[in-house]
């Protein structure tokens, strides 16, 4: 009895350090980006909650500073390249799930292998490309890298979805009438449902923080996303508006919050559970 | 019309497994058929073929006398059971039964007035809504069932579709799948690992071994007179009794340090007449092993019983008698899908130099293990095979 108690205690004192070091950076980040730049450097920190402060700070971001704007981009090329990612990989997984060709085996390790690489290896060869097509700072431009990075993640986890589903499921549905394109939509789809969101946050939250790449193919305001505009608000103004800077990171953080509070459901039942049944 | 025809069909599979090999075999319109043999002997391969579920290596399937070879499944108009149901997890008892109407194009109307149909006849109606995770096992069997036979197709396909339900319900689908059939009179080849659906269900049964046909006839003739020693130990629960015997002068067979005095005429007796000096193995069903009495000519065999099992309305009485065994590369491999313990006790009969047999006795027969005992055998129901080629003497 005292002996579970004291396991109990001890946990909640390990998740609440845990907590705290979490949140305590995002805790002085909202702070800071409470208060006036005169306030910033106040010593002793004290805190301020003064509205047309706050609402000042973060319409200068979101207006002046174009933030709105990297949002946007961002919005897009995440969705587009997920999506497009999701066409070309679970098709793909489907097909290394099931059919049987030449070095399948191969193939699917290799684009694997894929994903062991550092963006920071090939940012240089990507741009050249996307230069050559005469695609820098377009949306395309993004995406069609965003696609290639996010693939080998969306036909991995589909492999494994796919696998879990009984191949007699496959045989019933073309028995009963499907080509196998007709019974990847109308039968295996459904089942992976799981898997293909799973699949599709992981892409999201890679591409949503993907900063190198982008940097390279990006060089107009209007076309950056929230990594490549932050980082351009932080470090081309000088002297840094600390206040200013913090309602960046702010809103640099808060969509990825609401989007991992609205998914984790998803996240925890998608790699535990693997599959239908 | 819906004849289905194997003609010289072999699959070879990528790595080099010779599934089927040589498969000829002609299935009447609206015939109950049955494929039956032990674990890996191509008898899903066989079906798989047929569905189009699986690519033929050499020779030609024909469905209704036309051949099949690179028509997809859904052009086959067949219908398949599965060993594992193979429902749609997501779709309702009714979405799952209409699935194939649905896509084979019929108005929704017309969907639901047929599953609803067919929904009636396997007793259906109060699950349609229901998911198949929230089914027991019988009734996913009916979904099943009722997804193939609401097609209406030419020829059903099943791959030992009781296999995993329990003893009961086995019997009870059996009797079931055979009235449907009936009814419909839908050209059927069914596969089963389990000889008694085989002999139960079946207008004809197919006995099948390491891919190749060993017999096809209606089941009392594969259980009367199997072509081979395999089918002879393969069909019969219990399996026929095998044992060796040396055909001797004087119309005698020598069996262990015993003398059996061979019927007078009768097709036994001519076939061993040719083989006068030879060994040949004896096999004598159960049922024609009876204890011995005074009043009788039949020629008797003395054992020692080694075990009883009165199963009520019979006693099986196993009894070891001093005959060398059939142990062949065909009574090995049936053991073998019995279990280890069945191939144990074969190697043991085989050192000692002697044999079990069974005979089934009249309830109440008064006989206990350990006691020496006189059986009476009923020759002239007896079959002969050669020990080499394992055939049936006079065959061929
Ligand atoms: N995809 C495959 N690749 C290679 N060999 C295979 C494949 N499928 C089956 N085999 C082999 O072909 C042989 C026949 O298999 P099959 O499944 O037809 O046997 P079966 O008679 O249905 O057996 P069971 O009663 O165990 O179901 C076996 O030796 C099996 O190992
Ligand atoms: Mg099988």
């Amino acid at each position: 009895m005292t002996l579970r108690f004291a396991g109990r205690t001890i946990s909640y004192v390990v998740l609440l350090l845990i907590a705290a070091v979490a949140l305590a950076p995002f805790l002085v980040l909202l702070i800071i980006s409470f208060k006036a730049r005169i306030d910033v450097l106040e010593v002793p920190p004290t805190l301020h909650f003064d509205w047309s402060t706050i609402s000042e700070n973060y319409r200068i971001v979101m207006h002046d500073d174009g933030f709105i704007t990297y949002i946007k981009n961002s919005l897009i090329v995440t969705f587009a390249s997920t999506a497009l990612a999701l066409a070309i990989g679970v098709p793909a997984a489907y097909a290394f799930s099931r059919l049987e060709f030449r070095g399948r085996d191969n193939w699917a390790s290799t684009i694997l292998s894929f994903r062991f690489m550092p963006p920071v290896a090939v940012a240089i060869p990507i741009f050249l490309m996307i230069q050559y097509i005469g695609l820098t700072d377009s949306y395309l431009g993004l995406i069609l890298p965003y696609i290639a990075f996010s693939l080998p993640l969306v036909v991995w986890i589909m492999i494994g979805f796919f696998d879990e589903i009984p191949r007699e499921i496959d045989d019933a549905a073309m028995v009963d009438g499907c080509t196998r394109v007709g019974l990847l939509f109308r039968v295996m789809l459904p089942l992976v449902r799981p898997g293909i969101l799973v699949s599709a946050i992981f892409g999201q939250i890679f591409i949503w923080n993907e900063f190198l790449v982008g940097l390279y193919i990006i060089n107009s305001q209007d076309r950056g996303t929230i990594p490549i505009g932050a980082s351009s608000l932080l470090t081309t103004e000088s002297p840094v508006d600390w206040n200013i800077a913090a309602a960046v990171g702010i809103l640099t953080v808060i969509p990825m919050l609401i989007f991992s509070l609205l998914v984790q459901r998803w996240i925890v039942r998608g790699i535990t559970a693997g599959t239908v049944r | 019309m819906g004849t289905v025809t194997f003609d010289g069909v072999g699959k070879v599979f990528p790595d080099g497994t010779h599934a089927v090999t040589d498969l000829g075999l002609e299935v009447a319109d609206g015939e109950f058929l049955v494929l039956v043999g032990p674990s890996g002997c191509g008898k899903t391969t066989a079906l798989r073929m047929v569905a189009g579920l699986e690519t033929i290596t050499r020779g030609e399937i024909r469905i209704a006398d036309k051949v099949v070879n690179d028509l997809e499944p859904r052009r086959r108009d067949i219908a398949m059971v599965f060993q594992n149901y193979a429902l749609y997890p997501h779709m309702t008892v009714a979405q799952n039964i209409g699935f194939g109407l649905k896509m084979h194009g019929f108005t929704k109307s017309e969907v639901e007035r047929r599953v609803n149909e067919i929904a009636a006849v396997l007793d259906l109606g109060d699950l349609l809504a229901r998911k198949p995770r929230a089914l027991s096992g019988g009734q996913r069997q009916r979904v099943a069932m009722g997804r193939a036979i609401v097609r209406n197709p030419a020829v059903f396909l099943m791959d030992e579709p009781l296999s995993n339900l329990d003893a009961k319900l086995r019997v009870q689908m059996r009797a079931e799948i055979s009235r449907i059939q009936r009814e419909l009179r839908t050209t059927t080849i069914y596969v089963t690992h389990d000889q008694i659906e085989a002999m139960t269900m079946g207008d004809r049964v197919v006995v099948m071994r390491k891919g190749r046909l060993q017999q096809v006839d209606v089941p009392q003739v594969l259980y009367d007179h199997p072509a081979n020693l395999f089918v002879a130990s393969f069909i019969g629960s219990p399996s026929m009794n095998l044992f060796q015997g040396e055909v001797a002068a004087g119309g005698m067979l020598q069996v262990g340090t015993q003398r059996l005095a061979l019927p007078r005429d009768g097709v036994f007796a001519r076939e061993l007449a040719t083989q006068a000096g030879r060994l040949v193995a004896v096999g004598v069903r159960p049922e024609w092993i009876v204890p011995a009495s005074s009043g009788d000519d039949r020629p008797r065999l003395r054992g020692t019983v080694v075990m009883t099992e009165a199963l009520g309305f019979e006693v099986l009485v196993h009894v070891e008698i001093d005959a060398a065994p059939v142990v062949t590369s065909e009574t090995i491999e049936v053991a073998l899908d019995v279990d280890a313990a069945a191939l144990a006790d074969l190697e043991a009969e085989r050192s000692k130099q002697r044999t079990m047999i069974v005979a089934r006795f009249p309830a109440g027969s008064p006989v206990r293990a350990g006691e020496t005992i006189e059986l009476g055998l009923d020759l002239s129901h007896a079959q002969a095979f050669d020990l080499e080629s394992g055939l049936a003497l006079g065959a061929g």
